[in-house]
């Protein structure tokens, strides 16, 4: 295992501006699946992300090489039509991804994707969680993904598909 | 405005890169990734997570709707689908091209007449192998 140190504040209002997080982070070996462990309707155990900082939408936007500055710049995006500091859309998929690969035990998918139907901002909440849609006698698992904010609406849906082992 | 169907078939330039551990650490950190598969510094089985290729690809979306004449600025990103033909490992050297693949009109039931554009980019490796095929759809509102 190799852990590593991801700097953290907080940001929520809950303690004096200028108090760091812990951020050390333990990395964790995620066990392989067989595809006879899983059954269609079968739920992808949730696990939420958040509350969702503008320092975490600048690290993704370093991450990604995406400077769009409606994801960083306050007074840009209050004028652009998303009215604020929205989170970019593939950050919201990069956390369907890592819902699929936690639950399938496997960092290699076959197919992934997303549709967008709501923006998220600073403060919000994610839920991410999803059922298994089918399962092939081939080892074809067929997951359906989503993120819901705590609003209730839905921010993300989208569908994984792996090849698993058998058994 | 209604787009036009011409551009179907316009391309991007082809872009090259070289997938490095560095980056792909960084962006694990940035959607606060811990599975070990990602973080591991043995370089040869490091892999990158799954819609990590994106960062390539910032901004030359866009750059190809301004070409194609439109502006950008008008559409959201309302859906992206990756096809995995192999796994994304750190080393990799990549070339790809972004391309319109196609243009759609289509009537919301609340959202009234909208564009619809689908760009497709294929990434191969160094040899020219396929290792993802990505369409994204974008949509604006007339």
């Amino acid at each position: 295992m190799r852990d590593y140190y991801d700097d953290t504040w907080i940001e929520d209002g809950s303690q004096p501006i200028g108090y760091r997080k812990d951020g050390w982070r333990k990395t964790r070996a995620v066990p392989g699946k067989a595809a006879k462990d899983l059954r269609a309707g079968m739920d992808i155990p949730a696990f939420t992300q958040g509350p969702v900082t503008r320092t975490e939408i600048v690290k993704y936007a370093a991450a990604s090489w995406d400077f769009n500055p409606v994801h960083h710049d306050e007074t840009f995006a209050k004028q652009a039509r998303s009215g604020g500091i929205i989170a970019h859309g593939m950050m919201i998929f990069a956390y369907l991804g890592r819902a699929a690969t936690d639950f399938l035990g496997t960092p290699t998918l076959s197919k992934l994707s997303a549709r967008f139907m709501n923006v998220t901002r600073p403060g919000d909440v994610l839920t991410l969680g999803g059922q298994v849609e089918s399962v092939g006698a081939d080892g074809t698992v067929i997951l359906h993904l989503s993120a819901t904010n705590q609003k209730g609406e839905t921010v993300a849906t989208g569908v994984a598909q792996a090849s698993l082992p058998v058994s | 405005m209604t787009v036009d169907r011409n551009i179907i078939g316009r391309s991007s330039p082809e872009f090259f890169c070289t997938v490095e551990a560095g980056k792909i650490k960084e962006f694990a950190a940035s959607i606060g990734e811990t599975n070990a598969v990602f973080w591991t510094d043995d370089e040869s089985a490091l892999l990158a997570p799954p819609t990590f290729s994106h960062i390539f690809r910032s901004g030359k979306m866009e750059l190809l709707m301004s070409d194609c004449g439109l502006d950008a600025t008008r559409f959201l990103h309302g859906e992206h689908e990756i096809e995995f033909h192999r796994p994304l490992k750190s080393g990799d050297r990549l070339s790809y091209a972004i391309r319109v693949a196609d243009v759609r009109e289509a009537t919301g039931k609340r959202s009234g007449p909208m564009d619809i554009i689908i760009l497709e980019t294929l990434v191969k490796d160094d040899v020219g192998a396929p290792v993802q095929t990505i369409r994204q759809t974008f949509v604006a509102k007339r």
